[in-house]
């Protein structure tokens, strides 16, 4: 008979070798979803200030009055606020900003900024400049 | 006896659990990876959108700034006609603007752009 004490068998060192292989993916998949998880409003936040650059870069006469921004659009009053956890643009129910606690506008050097919390998070975004 | 011996010889097979543990983790990562991709490829574009549109500003400040003050006028840049202005933009990144007027030639309504490319008119 064969004495097979004190032998590993090649399937389980292919096995670990695989297992071994593995690990760095792992943990970097999870360390992505967790980032992820944290911040899952920052791509649409992104295209957000995008949409809101583009429109207000073709607006006039803005001011800001109660933590809102005034400003006229394709010859309209438009107002930017925040209703319902939502940065809105009004007339209409344009949606900008998700999930935001606080906002507020301040001008700067004839740049208007606007800044919101969500959490515990601040942002701050240059929109327009006048 | 012969057939059961062999039912139960699992030489030269994968454990049933490990294969399909390793199946799932690679599904999982996989979906992960192609969720980065295309999160990391609209960030990209982004990128490349906020650089056409810096630019974009820039020209449409000035002429808002020009029209206001009624001295806008034709040049190797700018082309006025009827309710349009045409822009050439040839520079870091070019493109062609298209800004729409309202019918008192003062106010810009909205404009098209046709970036990565200028147009011969």
């Amino acid at each position: 008979m064969r004495n097979n004490r004190g032998t590993i068998l090649i399937d389980y060192l292919l096995t670990l070798l695989t297992v071994v292989m593995m690990i760095p993916v792992i943990i970097l998949s999870i360390s992505t979803i967790s980032h992820a998880l944290k911040q899952p409003d920052y791509l649409q936040d992104i295209v957000a200030t995008y949409q809101l650059r583009r429109i207000l870069v073709l607006s006039y006469s803005p001011r800001i009055e109660d933590d809102a921004l005034y400003f006229t659009y394709k010859k309209k009053e438009m107002k930017l606020s925040l209703i319902n956890e939502n940065i809105i643009l009004q007339p209409g129910t344009q949606i900008f900003y998700i999930h935001v606690d606080t906002c507020m506008f301040y001008e700067e050097n004839h740049v208007i900024y606007l800044q919101y919390e969500r959490g515990e998070d601040a942002y701050t975004e240059a929109i327009a400049k006048y | 006896m012969r057939i059961q011996k062999q039912l139960r010889n699992t030489d030269g097979f994968v454990s049933t659990y490990f294969l399909s543990i390793l199946l799932y983790i690679v599904s999982v990562i996989t979906v992960i990876a192609l969720r980065d991709k295309a999160n990391m490829q609209c960030m990209m574009n982004m990128k490349e959108a906020n650089m056409y549109l810096q630019q974009e500003i820039r020209v449409i400040s000035d002429i808002k700034q020009k029209l206001l003050e009624g001295n806008l006028e034709d040049n190797e840049m700018y082309e006025v006609d009827e309710h349009f202005i045409y822009v050439t933009i040839t520079q870091d990144y070019p493109e062609t603007l298209v800004l729409t007027l309202d019918e008192d030639d003062i106010t810009i309504l909205s404009y098209t752009s046709a970036r990565g490319m200028y147009v011969d008119k």
